[in-house]
């Protein structure tokens, strides 16, 4: 009732507001300068939040103003808000604006301290919270792609909880590596740090910025700064954001489910490449099924199963037309996110606690998985003294996904891809579940949807995985004298991963009347799973800064310090079969196989690194004008042998701040602030496996042989691969030019970089080696990468008049790129047998030049006789090309399609047709706000990017990867060359093109080849505020409530050839597991946000 | 000021402990460097190579004797082969840890004993190793040391199949002193001194044939000294060693037992493979029987064919045996048929107690099990848990080495050698004959009347010593699906027999058909323009030249893969060919010939 009624009052509030009283008014005009005397342009002049106008080109005014003594409220980006009483009879007045101190001083978090932006000379994006609050994401990372250029966020999967992997500008090394993450000043997940405690985000992107992180900074760093407390005389601010809506998949999901359809397609795929039919139906059944094509649902006439003698022997015929994925998912499911926060403090003490919720239902349909994360942070510090400060800051994540399944999500809706096709419906009249069609329905055994579907509906394959992260960080900070100030932090981290996985035995029955049959191995045996890695982590830091300025010209900032850290890891697996319960699933409950054995292993495993650095950094500028910075850090680790574990790596960076010159008096009125930075540095990469320079030996259990020698399977020792001793830091040189320039009041805010990293001593498998040498080829030192880039942005930010009111309004557009070369690597022949070459571009792809497909048999025939295919022809039947197949080009001229010498001296046939980096990574947000109400666009997108598709896309190629797919694209046979269908796009009808690698269309080639470049509207956001005044009769400081859609749309070439391949999940789908994947989700959330 | 700066400086020194504090040693792992010294890390250390590199599926080998709905590429030949970028077969991590073990070891082991015995076994297992990629690939380089990154073996040229031979002669003999006769266990699943003469005895036959039939000759060694190796070697075993044919004197019953008892039958299993229910360790060979999802493993007619008489005739001597339906063509032949293929009266082997007999009869042919008619029996498991019947579900113990194999292979290398006597045969064939109550062969007899059928186009035309054929039929028959037959044919010079069509049962035409003579129909057959007959008249309702083919069109044997395309390339497929990558990264090695690699160096 209470809240009704305080609902109404709103309500009348933000009706009312919206028409302005009128009232006896009178004319105020004026002059807007700011200190030098020049007019501020575009000053916003108002004495209400309804009534305003805007300074013209000379800084003058003119306003309606009530009859009386009036406030005006002059405000101008760049400067500081300015209120000038008007008093009655005053109708002229001149107004001075200050420029706005907090912009000048803004600063930005980098290693170890904070520095004025202004004065950064290294190549740092700082992300503030406002950026990301509209966002619904459901992790860090993903919220922060596409608004910092050059960095990059790849998901790699669609399913609850997954989160995006960073880098930083581009491919990093042949070994991958991803940036540093510091939370707080510790190492962390950001991925489990609750967005809505996010003060700032700091991305360091060039190496002298990174050097005071040395061997871990490589590629880049990014420091996470969760919000504090302030002091608000004792007053606390409490906040609470919540979020409910839906998601769903972000690609087509409507399958071809027409019986006929799918036999006659998938039948002449394969019956054209083995001679054989897989559903193996005869005229009479195929009669039955087209008598059915138009029934969605069973027709009682028609059913969709009937019994009948076969062969002697009474079996289930299935003639549906049966919609398996949406039997087995959902599209639309529900999510909610939930966080509050509260903060305040005094003079001596401030704190900021918040907690996180957020539920999000998975698409399994009949029972649904569920991924839930709980987010909890506090933070408090204390001044001890006027010297000394103590602060600490603990945080909690746990999250748990429990879903049904076999081992982890992605299998069930892998192994649900296969067999599943329309004519079967997942039960049988009899009301027991379909896994295995009559022997002589399908040509061979194969399982229905290998039986996901039961496993999904039975329920009893529990699977949690479940996560915690708890961070406690206690730091001392000492100001022993003006200018100094001694910090010293010690963190502890515990993290555990613990999985629980369960199978259980398939029920099924295969023909009518038979006793019920139980898939009892693989997926189905009995059988629990237990593992827990558990990490404990620790980390401490002292450092000292000491800052002054001498004669008013020559500040200095001088820091140095130490760093220790190391991190243990255990790991404890068990797994138990036989379980005396379907529905309880612990290792106590264990029992024993028919035979009366037990089955239960163990696993176990351990290990840890420790790191140790001294760091220090110089600052040096001349009245703001000269800036130059040098810092350095020298490390060690142990993952390397002693002798080679040892490294330093320094830096230096300049800077001009051209707009402090002199000289530059006149022009600042239009630029504010324009600046030159270079920088130079180098860093070490210790992102390798913890201890790759010792040989070891291990013991194991076999998966299946035994001597006969106790009741368990046998053990076996291995040794690892042979390894060199020498190994050490990988390093990288970093070049990096900038330019930053602010107009108009910083309403025009550009940046520009541009970057040269050489990657150098790459750890990689060195020489690759003929199988002969018989293991892995040893990690050395051996390689080197060039990475040459850039990054844009360019912001715009300013508000009009429009109606009397302030309409705001902003957009910005960032834009980065960059190409990888490999400028040393053991491969003097250039051979494609060896993974790189000099010269080679990263992602570059070889392939044929294949544009057209034979019109006619005698063209296929003339050509394939003057030109050998038999390299590409092994699907062809019968080795005889015909019309429909695809035309290889000699472009070599040779006679013979082929490889060459397989070196990119001589490649044969081949040229690089794309590259499969995104290129051309772009931005691009509009946000407008007007009377309360705000709605912000975010787009985001790639250049061009190319895919081959890889053989198991079922989804891209249908049937020609493999003919049994239970989710073959709707009408694909359209698209597939015949006689009467000879523009189609794909080739004619032969399953396995694509699969084997003796297919025509398994090569990569030119027509084939697909680009994946998208526009993608990110993000979409409105919302509206309520008046303050309204609200504040009800207790509340703030109101908003909104909408935001995340992933709404997108725009890519690879529509045209797909409707169910989002360009951003066209990974390399190369094995058996990838034959269907969670889809990528696109959200729609209703959210309120409030603040008491 | 000054005591803050004292307690940084303290501070900063309490972490230049420095390199202790950043030594980290595996925990979970042990060291190379202090292993490889005692019986158990040694035997630990191997155990790997048992699980690594013997077949665990033999009964499931295609060949000309034993084909699926969907043959394999390698039986079908032509385009459905090509050179591989990479290939596991090309695989030489085994051989590098046994080389490893083999050199750490030196240093390591001081228990003299155990040296013996596991240098023994890895110079066992490298035997066997090259054995594979001889077989596979011809010439290949030779590696017995642990390769460095640089190592110039890395470049090499193969070596011909006469280094490798020697080298493999050299590593075996090493392993036939060294290995132990018996382990404690009392069980044959570790490889003793006799599965090292086994294995001499099977390696040296093959590469002395191979030479022999493929006119390959070395100055160093001609065939006929393979050949005498081989049956010194087998002769050993037989004078030696504790083996003999596994006989309770039951000749209907003893030669089915031998394979599908649960545990080895350690008389005549000389190295098998453990399968044990209750550790979920099993294959896949009674489901391949049984169940018609496993790819419907058929054996064809020819094979069928070669059993001859129980008086010791030929069965494709009699009159009119051409045009003889399965019923009657399966009457009064050698018993080991009925214990290899389903006949009339088919019974599954029951246990009691570890005693086996046959269970009551259960139905013979199933129609929609096999593509020829012929559904094999070999390697069934006792019928007393009919859930197992299924995917992977089989736990009797499989053969590597057998003593029956033994006996074969110094009987052929004997006859191979021109000098096979009759003392000879009586050591070996005939004591395999005699476990299934089989008439004696003679030599005189043999070698008089060449079996006209075994030359002709399905077999071996051009083979005139009739000892040799008959010594072809035994190993046929005796060895059927233990997967000897591909390599036989490969080293007699014989793959186009992969080419040859492949045969069901005759059936005279149209008609209605009870194939197995028990008064239930199986198999419906019907022409053009016939209507189709109801599905209650047989278990297979079949259209002549639709759903079934015959050999003539209209009668004749079954044709089950009459719309696959068989081909053998001689210049071609009697090797593999190299990977491509292989090739590319070291252009010394040479392609086998007939392949194309795309490759124009």
């Amino acid at each position: 009732m209470k809240l009704t009624k305080a609902f109404a009052a709103i309500l009348a509030l933000v009706l009312a507001g919206s028409f302005s009283l009128s009232a006896q008014t009178r004319q105020v005009s004026g002059t807007v300068l700011d200190t030098q005397q020049q007019p501020v342009i575009g000053a916003a002049v108002m004495t209400s939040a309804t009534n305003g106008t805007m300074t013209g080109s000379d800084g003058g005014f003119t306003l309606s103003v009530p009859a009386g003594d009036v406030t005006l409220e002059v405000n101008c980006m760049g400067y500081e808000v300015q209120k000038v009483l008007v008093p009655a009879g005053t109708s002229r007045v001149q107004v001075i604006l200050k420029e706005d101190s907090m912009l000048l001083n803004e600063t930005i978090v980098v290693g170890y301290g904070t520095q004025k932006k202004v004065n950064l000379t290294g190549a740092i994006t700082s992300v503030e919270s406002k950026e990301l609050e509209n966002r619904s994401a459901h992790s860090l990372s993903t919220m922060l792609q596409g608004s910092v250029p050059g960095l990059n966020i790849t998901t790699s999967s669609g399913n609850p909880g997954s989160t995006g992997s960073l880098n930083i500008r581009g491919f990093t090394s042949i070994n991958g590596a991803s940036p540093l993450v510091l939370i707080d000043g510790a190492v962390g997940d950001i991925n489990r740090v609750n967005p809505n405690d996010v003060e700032s985000i700091s991305v360091i992107k060039d190496a002298a910025a990174a050097a005071v992180y040395g061997a871990r900074a490589a590629f880049g760093v990014i420091l996470v700064t969760t919000k504090s407390g302030a002091d608000s005389q004792g007053k606390s601010v409490v906040r609470y954001s919540g979020r409910w809506g839906w998601e769903e998949p972000t690609t087509s999901t409507d399958y071809e489910t027409r019986g006929y359809w799918s036999v006659y397609t998938i039948n002449k795929f394969r019956k054209a490449s083995e001679g054989s039919d897989y559903v193996l139906y005869n005229d009479t059944d195929m009669q039955r099924l087209l008598a059915r094509v138009n029934d969605k649902v069973e027709h009682p006439d028609r059913p969709w199963v009937i019994e009948e003698v076969r062969n002697g022997v009474n079996q289930w015929l299935y003639y549906g037309n049966f919609d398996w994925w949406h039997y087995m998912f959902n599209d639309q499911h529900p999510v909610q996110q939930h966080n509050v926060s509260m903060s305040g403090g005094n003079k001596s003490m401030r704190y900021f606690v918040s907690g996180g919720f957020d539920r999000e239902t998975g698409i399994i349909k009949a029972n649904p998985d569920v991924f839930k994360k709980f987010n909890l942070r506090s933070k408090v510090d204390f001044d001890i003294n006027k010297y000394m400060r103590f602060s600490n800051n603990t945080s909690f994540y746990g999250s748990t996904y429990s879903y049904i399944g076999v081992g982890n999500v992605e299998n069930g809706i892998a192994y649900s891809a296969a067999h599943a096709i329309p004519i079967f419906t997942p039960k049988n009249p009899d009301g027991s579940w379909l896994y295995l069609p009559a022997n002589g329905i399908l040509n061979g055994s194969y399982a229905v949807g290998n039986g996901r579907h039961i496993v999904f509906a039975e329920g009893k394959n529990i699977n949690v995985d479940r996560k915690t992260d708890f961070a406690n960080t206690s730091e001392l900070t000492i100001k022993p004298f003006n200018g100094l100030t001694i910090i010293g932090n010690f963190t502890y981290r515990f993290h555990q991963n613990r999985n629980t996985n369960r199978t259980e035995n398939i029920p099924y029955r295969q023909y009518p009347g038979e006793d019920m049959q139980y898939y009892i191995s693989g997926a189905g045996l009995d059988e629990l799973s237990e593992t827990i890695d558990t990490y404990n982590y620790y980390s401490s830091n002292l450092y000292a800064t000491y800052e002054n300025t001498f004669a008013d010209a020559h500040h200095l900032t001088v820091m140095a310090g130490a760093n220790y850290e190391t991190q243990h890891l255990k790991q404890i697996g068990a797994v138990g079969d036989y379980l005396l319960s379907t529905e309880l699933s612990d290792l106590d409950l264990v029992g024993a196989n028919s035979d009366g054995s037990t089955v239960m292993k163990v696993s176990g495993g351990q290990s840890e690194y420790a790191m140790l650095g001294f760091f220090g950094r110089l600052n040096y500028d001349y009245k703001g004008r000269y800036l130059f910075e040098t810092s350095g850090r020298y490390d060690g680790t142990s993952r390397f042998a002693r002798g080679h574990r040892w490294g330093f790596f320094p830096s230096v960076s300049v800077g001009w701040r051209i707009s402090e010159e002199p000289f530059f008096d006149n022009a600042r009125g239009t630029i504010n602030n324009l600046k030159l930075r270079a920088s130079l540095g180098t860093l070490g990469n210790q992102n390798v496996s913890n201890y790759l320079y010792v040989r070891s030996i291990n013991v194991s259990d076999f998966a299946h042989y035994s001597f006969g020698e106790g009741a368990t399977v046998a053990k076996y020792s291995n040794i690892s691969a042979p390894n060199s001793t020498d190994l050490t830091w990988e390093t990288s040189v970093q070049y990096n030019a900038g330019l930053d320039l602010d107009m108009f009041n910083s309403r025009l805010q550009f940046t520009g970089e541009a970057y040269i990293r050489d990657t150098k001593h790459m750890l990689t498998d060195g020489v690759e080696l003929p199988s002969v040498y018989g293991a892995a080829a040893p990690k050395q030192n051996t390689a080197d990468l060039r990475t040459k880039g850039y990054e844009l942005s360019l912001a715009w930010k300013d508000q009009v008049m429009l109606g009397g009111r302030p309409f705001g309004y902003n957009f910005r557009a960032t834009l980065s790129d960059y190409d990888s070369e490999i400028t040393k690597f053991e491969n003097e022949e250039k051979t494609f047998a060896k993974s790189y070459y000099v010269g080679q571009k990263i992602g570059e792809i070889w392939g044929f030049v294949a544009n057209d497909l034979f019109q006619t048999d005698e063209e296929a025939a003339a050509y394939s006789s003057s030109v050998d295919l038999s390299y590409v022809n092994g699907k062809i039947p019968g080795g005889i090309w015909k019309a429909g197949d695809l035309k290889y080009e000699d472009i070599d001229g040779d006679g013979i399609i082929g490889i060459g010498a397989n070196t990119v001296n001589d490649p044969g046939d081949r040229k690089i047709i794309g590259n499969s980096l995104p290129h051309l990574q772009y931005g691009f947000t509009f946000g407008v706000d007007y009377a309360g109400f705000d709605v912000s666009v975010f787009l985001q997108g790639t250049g061009n990017h190319y895919w081959y598709p890889s053989p198991y896309s079922f989804a891209f190629w249908g049937p020609f990867s493999q003919p049994m797919n239970s989710f073959l694209p709707k009408n694909f046979i359209d698209d597939v060359w015949d006689y009467n269908n000879t523009d189609a796009y794909f080739p004619r009808a032969v399953a396995y093109l694509a699969y084997n690698g003796k297919g025509q269309l398994y090569h990569n080639n030119t027509r084939y080849l697909q680009n994946l470049r998208y526009l993608r509207i990110k993000n979409v956001s409105i919302g509206y505020s309520l008046p303050k005044k309204a609200i504040k009769h009800v207790g509340l400081s703030n109101m908003r409530i909104y909408f935001t859609g995340e992933n709404l749309e997108y725009f890519s070439p690879i529509k045209k050839h797909s409707a169910y391949i989002d360009p951003e999940g066209a990974l390399d789908r190369s094995s058996s597991y990838n034959r269907a994947f969670y889809p990528w989700q696109k959200s729609y959330m209703f959210g309120v946000d409030i603040t008491f | 000021m000054k005591r803050y700066i004292v307690i940084l400086a303290v501070a900063l020194l309490a972490f230049t402990a420095c390199d202790d504090i950043l030594d980290k040693k595996p925990q979970s792992k042990l060291s190379p460097e202090t292993y490889f010294t005692n019986m158990t890390e040694l035997q630990l250390f191997t155990n790997s190579f048992y699980n690594n590199l013997l077949p665990k599926s033999p009964y499931n080998v295609q060949s000309d004797q034993y084909i699926k709905a969907n043959p394999s590429d390698l039986v079908k030949g032509g385009t459905n082969r090509i050179v591989p970028n990479t290939s596991g077969n090309w695989s030489w991590t085994d051989l590098r840890k046994m080389n490893t073990c083999l050199e750490y070891m030196e240093a390591n082991c001081k228990d003299p004993e155990a040296y013996k015995i596991y240098s023994g076994l890895c110079r066992f297992f490298r035997a066997y190793f090259y054995f594979d990629k001889v077989r596979m690939y011809g010439d290949v380089p030779w590696v017995d040391h642990e390769p460095g990154t640089s190592d110039e073996v890395l470049q090499a040229p193969r070596d011909s199949r006469e280094v490798i031979m020697t080298h493999m002669l050299e590593d075996i003999d090493y392993a036939i002193e060294n290995l132990p006769e018996s382990y404690s266990s009392g069980h044959n699943y570790r490889a003793t001194k006799w599965a090292a003469l086994a294995l001499k005895a099977r390696f040296c036959l093959y590469e002395g044939t191979y030479r022999k039939y493929h006119d390959i000759s070395y100055p160093e060694h001609p065939y006929t000294y393979y050949l005498e190796e081989s049956a010194k070697a087998a002769d050993r075993i037989m004078k030696e060693g504790p083996f003999k044919v596994y006989s309770t004197g039951k000749p209907n019953l003893d030669y089915a037992v031998l394979f599908s008892s649960y545990d080895e039958i350690t008389d005549e299993y000389i190295l098998s493979i453990n399968f044990d229910f209750g550790t979920e360790l099993m294959h896949n060979a009674t489901a391949a029987a049984l169940m018609n999802s496993q790819g419907r493993n058929s054996l064809t007619k020819k094979f069928v064919n070669c059993y001859l008489m129980t008086d010791g005739t030929r069965f494709t001597d009699k009159e009119g045996w051409q045009t003889m339906q399965f019923a009657e063509e399966v009457v009064d032949r050698d018993p080991r048929l009925g214990q290899t293929v389903r006949l009339p009266g088919y019974s599954r082997i029951t246990e009691n107690g570890g005693a086996y007999s046959y269970s009551p009869v259960l139905e013979g042919v199933q129609a929609d099990i096999t593509l020829t008619g012929y559904q094999m029996a070999k390697f069934v498991m006792p019928e007393n848990n009919l859930a197992n019947d299924k995917f992977d579900r089989s736990y009797n113990d499989l053969p590597v080495f057998r003593y029956g194999e033994v006996l074969l292979n110094y009987a052929e290398a004997k006859a191979e050698l021109g000098n096979i006597t009759q003392d000879d045969v009586d050591r070996t064939i005939n004591l395999l004959r005699d476990r299934v109550n089989m008439p004696h062969l003679d030599v005189a007899y043999a070698k008089a009347h060449p079996d006209p059928y075994l030359q002709t186009e399905d077999f071996y035309p051009g083979v005139t010593d009739g000892m040799i054929l008959e010594v072809r039929r035994e190993r046929a028959v005796e060895l059927a699906q233990e997967g000897f037959r591909y390599d036989d044919l490969m080293r007699w010079k014989r793959g186009p027999l992969l080419a040859r069509p492949y045969y069901g049962i005759y059936l005279p035409g149209v008609g209605v058909y009870d194939i197995d003579g028990d008064g239930k129909n199986d198999i419906a057959l019907y022409g053009d323009g016939q209507t189709k007959p109801s599905a209650s008249t047989a278990t297979v309702i079949a259209k002549l030249g639709t759903d079934l083919f015959l050999s003539e069109g209209t009668r004749g044997y079954i044709e089950p893969l009459h719309n696959i395309t068989f081909s053998f390339d001689e210049g071609r497929d009697y090797l593999y060919p190299i990977p491509i990558n292989e090739r590319s990264l070291n252009h010394n090695l040479t392609q086998n010939p007939g392949w194309n690699d795309g490759l124009s160096f």
